[in-house]
């Protein structure tokens, strides 16, 4: 669910009590999960930058972003499930056509 | 007997102004500290040289004059060390050694008629301080933090130096959260405690994140739900961030066969999962104690619960690890 949302839009950088929100998943299930896709290179991540957090009376937060190896190898983990429990592939799932896409 | 050429980190962010001879002085000071501090080390363990180096890189970074890169190479020598006075003041002159004497005796008291060079100097010490102090006791940590955001952060402010500011701000109030009127204090406390079983180079990163969470959740109710599910989850956020670890060095079929039987025996016996988890617990609760009795009753009522569903959820995992491995 965190990688299909990441994959969702690769551009979009979330932080995790936001992942934790969307995906319903508990904080203490997003953490490990985040924690191993860093691990592995999936994602990265980086400190809100100071301008972001300045008014805001809180301490900075930590955004994830998925890495072009992430969105590579994501999708065809996923495939691969899909494939394996002969399910089609989703539309989301489906790497974009268009020229220039993903090297 | 001295010698020293300069760290790269602070060679490559020299201001591009400095003469051959204020390079050189640099230079000297930098020698003359990491002499003097030689065998002095670190709450870290790191060579005491470092911090003195660090504060330098980040008066650099701010534009700070060779002179101040100087002071802030000395700036522990006359206090911390057993250098003569009279031997700086013959190395560096009467300026800086009387500087230093400033610098040293300001008590944090005044900010006003200080000199705005001693400031910049304090913010520069205090910001790697601050960015290196979780080997610190607790008590110290928080006692810096606080601080910090009440003297510290307010002359950043003033000389308007933002980026540190907020960088100063943002280390302290994840260490002295001061919103305790929202229960963000007491969830961040019990997280705090719980996250002693991270490995202790991330430990404070996720700490800032999940301060950053809890202030962004509306209610207490949200809190709370928040820091159970992260108590629970610790243990398998412990085991990701140390696995990773072990996994570069490829733990041999025999070696994690092993593991796994160590750990079944462990589970299978509720005397043995609690006699390894009661010394932990009496720890937790009377470190919460030690601050205020509610965070160690509430601790008391929570953690139990917390650790029993964690082995209840983890024992038939196991357990069909090991009878696939059978």
């Amino acid at each position: 669910m965190v990688l299909r949302e990441f994959l969702t839009d690769p551009a979009q950088e979330r932080y995790g009590l936001e992942l934790s929100a969307i995906t319903s998943l508990p904080s203490g299930t997003i953490y490990p999960i985040l924690a191993r896709l860093e691990d592995i290179g999936w994602i990265e991540s980086h400190w809100e930058e100071p301008d972001a957090y300045a008014d805001q009376e809180r301490p900075r937060r930590r955004y994830y972003k998925i890495t072009r190896d992430g969105v590579e190898s994501g999708r065809e983990a996923i495939a691969k499930t899909y494939t394996s429990r002969r399910q089609s592939i989703p539309d989301w799932l489906r790497r974009p056509r268009s020229a220039g896409g993903p090297s | 007997m001295i010698q020293s050429s300069l760290p790269m980190s602070l060679r490559a962010v020299l201001p591009a102004t400095c003469t051959v001879e204020q390079v050189e002085q640099i230079e000297r000071a930098h020698a003359v500290a990491a002499y003097w501090h030689r065998g002095q080390k670190r709450k870290s363990c790191d060579p005491y040289i470092v911090h003195p180096v660090a504060v330098a890189v980040i008066l650099a970074e701010l534009g700070a004059d060779w002179l101040l890169l100087c002071a802030g190479l000395l700036h522990d020598v006359p206090e911390d060390t057993d250098c003569p006075e009279s031997l700086l003041r013959a190395e560096f002159g009467d300026d800086l050694v009387d500087f230093l004497g400033e610098y040293h005796a300001w008590d944090h008291t005044s900010t006003s008629s200080v000199n705005e060079r001693i400031l910049t100097l304090k913010l520069a010490d205090r910001l790697h301080n601050m960015r290196t102090i979780d080997v610190m006791p607790p008590e110290m940590i928080r006692l810096r933090s606080r601080e910090t955001l009440e003297i510290i952060v307010p002359v950043a402010a003033r000389l308007g130096l933002d980026e540190i500011r907020l960088e100063l701000e943002s280390l302290a109030r994840a260490r002295y959260d001061t919103s305790d009127g929202h229960g963000i204090g007491l969830a961040f406390h019990a997280i705090s405690t719980g996250a002693v079983i991270l490995p202790p180079a991330a430990r404070a990163r996720y700490l800032e994140e999940w301060l950053s969470d809890l202030h962004s959740l509306p209610d207490r109710p949200t809190r709370r739900r928040f820091t159970v599910q992260l108590l629970a989850g610790m243990p398998r956020l412990a085991a990701v961030l140390r696995w990773h670890r072990l996994g570069h060095r490829e733990l041999t079929d025999a070696a994690r066969a092993r593991l796994l039987l160590t750990t079944w025996w462990l589970l299978r016996s509720n005397l043995r999962v609690w006699a390894l988890f009661t010394p932990l617990l009496i720890w937790m609760v009377l470190m919460a104690g030690a601050d205020n009795p509610g965070d160690a009753l509430a601790m008391l009522i929570t953690v139990p619960p917390v650790i029993g569903a964690g082995i209840e959820w983890l024992r038939p995992r196991v357990e069909s690890a090991v009878s696939r491995r059978r």
